[in-house]
């Protein structure tokens, strides 16, 4: 990564989904952490924050999710990525992922398969993904 | 009288209207033959003896203002990275500078379209491609191409401002006529056009006008002004009658549609916010002066693919309504259109032509306005059904202004400009519900534009004199 450039992030809520608060507080603790945050909003299609990331040449993806229909809209995302050029993109997946929590390892193996590098149960505390957002993208902490 | 001479040199005719600034009228007009093929001067002579043998005096000594559509109009390739942001935010910019988009290419250049590219020869290629400390590599890429081709025309580098001036440098050590302008997506989400406006303005009066041989102009009229393109003088007309003037209130949002032989023009004054309460919207935000032009809606050469888009049934079951009594055929209306997109001067005969030809005007309004205005899709979300919104809402339009021969030579303007009103079948509808409409018979508001620029009172005056309301 530059070291001149601040690091870019695409963050934005999934699918048919509504919910923008957790986003919103995503984005606030971001941007206080140095991150430069493209914010997509709610009700974004996956086609959206890949685009988003290329024109930005964001460092990463950050797909929020709090229907419990990731399943739906996040399969093959990082294939879907990939296709698209942005194969070093790394991809954080948060939220209510599955409406009928099953043990959260199942959960997060399905996602990681879907190409997810992170994928975070439901009442993580956004300093641990900064954390994690800043020793995978090389960032001082 | 205080007169003013406004002309328009358009593809197909060399138009004049002689204004009386005092009084706000238009006390002459004229129009005749293009003959920019030749020699551009031939068709405004004519016009110019017509309106001075209509007010008996010699106007060739009257201050005067122009623009032009004519050889081509201002050709515009566009270039950026994602088709549906840099790409789009140039393709809005290009069109509200009074552009004709001639090519548009996504991503990263490669051999074909940049062959094609040289072919078309376009006045301007329009480079943009990445956020501000966003995706380098594209514009860069595109840049190192063009500089390599044979392309002589100017180039406006509006991208990625961290490589802007690796990219002026890539095309001015080729020779190119690279101008550096701000990039129209700054941030994903943000959308700024002045800059490139301003720019390629410029280009067109400084150096297009005089490649085109229009500037020979100026031996026959007093110009008190730069000749502009066409479409940003009718854009400025818009703006005008819209926002009105320090003193005089404007007519609110405004839309105005060009129905003309080979497209619809819609331009639009309003911001397009939802005006239904729970809308998401969606997409790159909105310009409030907004262009579009719609190159397969067309009385004459693109009257087929009207009623291809529209159903044949759709077409004819318009022309029935508005002539019951006239016997005709759905037949007839491919009949018609045969006729017509090879006849492009063609004026309806008799009462079926007459209805047809309404019939088509009103489907083209109607689908240009669609487009213009964009869409509301239904999300069903967790919490119940969510509308989401792309593009421009424009329900509380409050004034629609049409230009173009089917509206101007028939007696039926109101029934096809209502194609471009909400019918109040489709409860997510984004035109126009309840807007006056209005109609420029005599093809004047390009010279409304024109006058704006130096005298708003007396163009908005002259607006409210001439603009019949249907």
């Amino acid at each position: 990564m530059d070291a001149k450039r601040r690091p870019t992030v695409v963050l934005g809520t999934i699918g048919h989904d509504a919910h923008i608060v957790g986003s919103s507080i995503l984005r606030i603790a971001l941007e206080e952490a140095g991150f430069n945050v493209v914010f997509l909003g709610a009700v974004v299609p996956p086609e959206e924050f890949i685009d988003a990331a290329r024109e930005s040449a964001a460092d990463a993806i950050l797909v929020s999710s709090l229907y419990g229909m990731a399943r739906i809209d996040c399969q093959d995302f990082g294939a879907k990525c990939a296709e698209a050029g942005l194969s070093k993109v790394k991809l954080y997946l948060g939220g209510i992922l599955v409406t009928d929590p099953e043990k959260w390892e199942e959960t997060e193996k399905l996602f990681k398969g879907y190409g997810f590098h992170r994928v975070y149960p439901p009442q993580t505390k956004t300093d641990v993904a900064i954390a994690d957002l800043k020793s995978d993208l090389g960032v001082p902490a | 009288m205080d007169p003013i001479l406004a002309v328009d040199f358009g593809s197909t005719y060399t138009k004049a209207a002689l204004i009386d600034r005092a009084a706000a009228q238009v006390v002459a007009s004229a129009h005749a033959p293009s003959t920019v093929g030749s020699d551009v001067t031939l068709g405004l002579r004519q016009v110019l003896s017509e309106v001075s043998a209509k007010v008996g005096r010699d106007i060739r000594k009257v201050p005067a203002l122009a623009c032009s559509s004519a050889a081509g109009g201002l050709r515009v390739a566009i270039i950026g990275l994602v088709p549906a942001l840099s790409l789009e935010a140039a393709r809005r910019a290009a069109l509200g500078a009074g552009a004709k988009i001639i090519a548009a290419y996504g991503y990263k250049l490669t051999a074909k379209p940049l062959a094609d590219l040289e072919r078309l020869a376009p006045d301007i290629v329009l480079l943009a491609g990445g956020t501000d400390g966003g995706d380098e590599e594209t514009i860069l890429h595109n840049a190192r191409l063009l500089a390599r081709s044979p392309i002589s025309a100017p180039i406006v580098v509006a991208g990625n401002q961290v490589v802007q001036q690796e990219c002026l440098d890539l095309l001015q050590a080729a020779g190119k006529p690279a101008r550096p302008a701000d990039n129209l997506l700054p941030e994903v989400g943000r959308i700024e056009v002045r800059s490139v406006h301003d720019i390629i303005r410029d280009l067109f009066i400084h150096r297009i006008t005089h490649a085109k041989g229009i500037d020979r102009v100026r031996d026959y009229l007093d110009l008190v002004a730069d000749i502009v393109p066409t479409p940003s003088a009718v854009l400025e007309a818009a703006r005008l009658v819209s926002e009105g003037t320090a003193k005089s209130k404007g007519l609110g949002d405004t839309v105005v549609i060009d129905v003309g032989g080979a497209t619809t023009d819609v331009h639009s004054v309003a911001s397009g916010a939802p005006t239904r309460p729970g809308v998401v919207v969606r997409g790159l935000p909105e310009l409030r002066l907004k262009r579009t032009v719609e190159g397969d809606l067309g009385m004459r050469i693109n009257a087929a693919t009207i009623v291809e888009r529209y159903g044949r049934a759709e077409v004819f079951a318009l022309a029935e309504a508005l002539q019951p009594a006239v016997a005709m055929a759905e037949e007839d209306v491919d009949r018609y259109t045969a006729h017509v997109s090879a006849r492009t001067e063609h004026i309806p005969a008799d009462a079926r032509e007459r209805s047809l030809d309404c019939a088509l005007g009103r489907a083209a309004v109607r689908l240009a306005m669609q487009r213009h205005a964009g869409a509301i899709r239904q999300v069903y979300t967790h919490k119940g059904p969510v509308p989401v919104q792309e593009g421009k809402d424009l329900g509380e339009v409050a004034a629609i202004i049409g230009v173009g021969g089917v509206l101007a030579h028939g007696a039926d303007a109101r029934f096809v400009l209502e194609g471009a009103l909400d019918s109040g079948t489709d409860p997510f509808s984004l035109l126009p519900r309840n807007a006056a409409l209005y109609l420029d018979r005599r093809y004047v508001l390009y010279g409304i534009g024109l006058l704006a620029g130096i005298s708003e009172e007396a163009a908005l005056a002259t607006a409210h004199n001439v603009l019949e309301e249907l």
